[in-house]
């Protein structure tokens, strides 16, 4: 068993917020999740799930992909382009799946990208790491829509549940 | 994560970007209204509040209920739970994803510490 380390934040923007301490050094922690090495070492959000493929073109206006394959066979390729990069503290880009994903190149996206901030703060020998995935596709538009319509999700998650 | 209904969600998301609308949801969350009740505490004209409601309309948010001349107005709730679902899957992906990559950076640490000998 292990321990939640995640401090979910409800959203108040529309978006996801997770943030977690980590024991490693900033440095580390940027560089093992930028790394195609690395993301095939650890990308891994359900058990018996593979990175078979990752490629990373970490500049700004840059291009990643990250193909990961479930135990029965079913791609689940994520792709994007950097926004910002500033290592080795911040990351910004956005994130879209591919609709087949099984081949070795990039392929057709569905379209709807999302928008990830990632930061890695400094903290002595550990680093805050604070991730945000937004509905929007770009910062502007995410900055556009970030005027506390959470409390209303939140009020309403509350009136759908009572449903 | 990847079949979520997005040009639905897009209209979700659109119609709640503004301040007029998500006051008349609040409102709305008390209970049905008709049209020009909705409409009084808002300085604007019966228009104005019926253009807020249409997009809410087209977002699926809410629900209009026709009893002769009198239009009423009541909350939907479904667009909002796939506006949430999304938010959940993602929860699920990147916690899941958060784990593992902790569980390797410390793998990573307890290498470079053996191999820099010790830096403290």
């Amino acid at each position: 068993m292990t321990m939640m380390k995640n401090e979910v934040q409800k959203p108040d923007d529309a978006t996801l917020i997770l943030k977690r301490m980590l024991n490693a050094p900033q440095e580390l922690a940027f560089k093992a999740w930028t790394s195609p090495e690395h993301i095939q070492q650890w990308m891994q959000p359900e058990p018996g799930m593979v990175v078979p493929l990752a490629n990373m073109d970490l500049r700004v206006g840059g291009k990643y992909r990250i193909q990961m394959k479930m135990p029965d066979g079913e791609y689940f390729t994520a792709v994007g382009v950097f926004k910002e990069v500033k290592a080795p503290e911040r990351l910004v880009y956005t994130w879209d799946w591919e609709k087949d994903g099984s081949g070795a190149e990039f392929g057709e996206v569905e379209g709807k990208p999302s928008l990830i901030t990632v930061e890695f703060l400094k903290r002595g020998e550990r680093t805050e790491m604070v991730l945000t995935h937004s509905r929007f596709a770009t910062v502007e538009s995410r900055d556009s829509h970030a005027q506390g319509w959470g409390k209303i999700v939140e009020s309403f998650a509350t009136f759908v549940e009572k449903e | 994560m990847v079949e979520y209904r997005s040009s639905l969600l897009d209209r979700t998301f659109g119609a709640l970007a503004d301040p007029t609308r998500r006051r008349i949801l609040a409102q709305l969350a008390k209970g049905e209204e008709c049209v020009t009740d909705l409409a009084r505490p808002y300085a604007m004209s019966l228009a104005a509040v019926s253009k807020h409601l249409i997009v809410l309309e087209k977002a699926g948010l809410v629900k209009r209920r026709r009893d002769g001349r009198v239009h009423s107005m009541a909350l939907e709730a479904k667009p909002m739970q796939e506006a949430r679902a999304w938010i959940d899957r993602y929860r699920k992906f990147w916690e899941g994803n958060l784990d593992q990559f902790e569980r390797y950076l410390d793998k990573l640490k307890t290498k470079e510490t053996r191999r820099d000998d010790d830096e403290k």
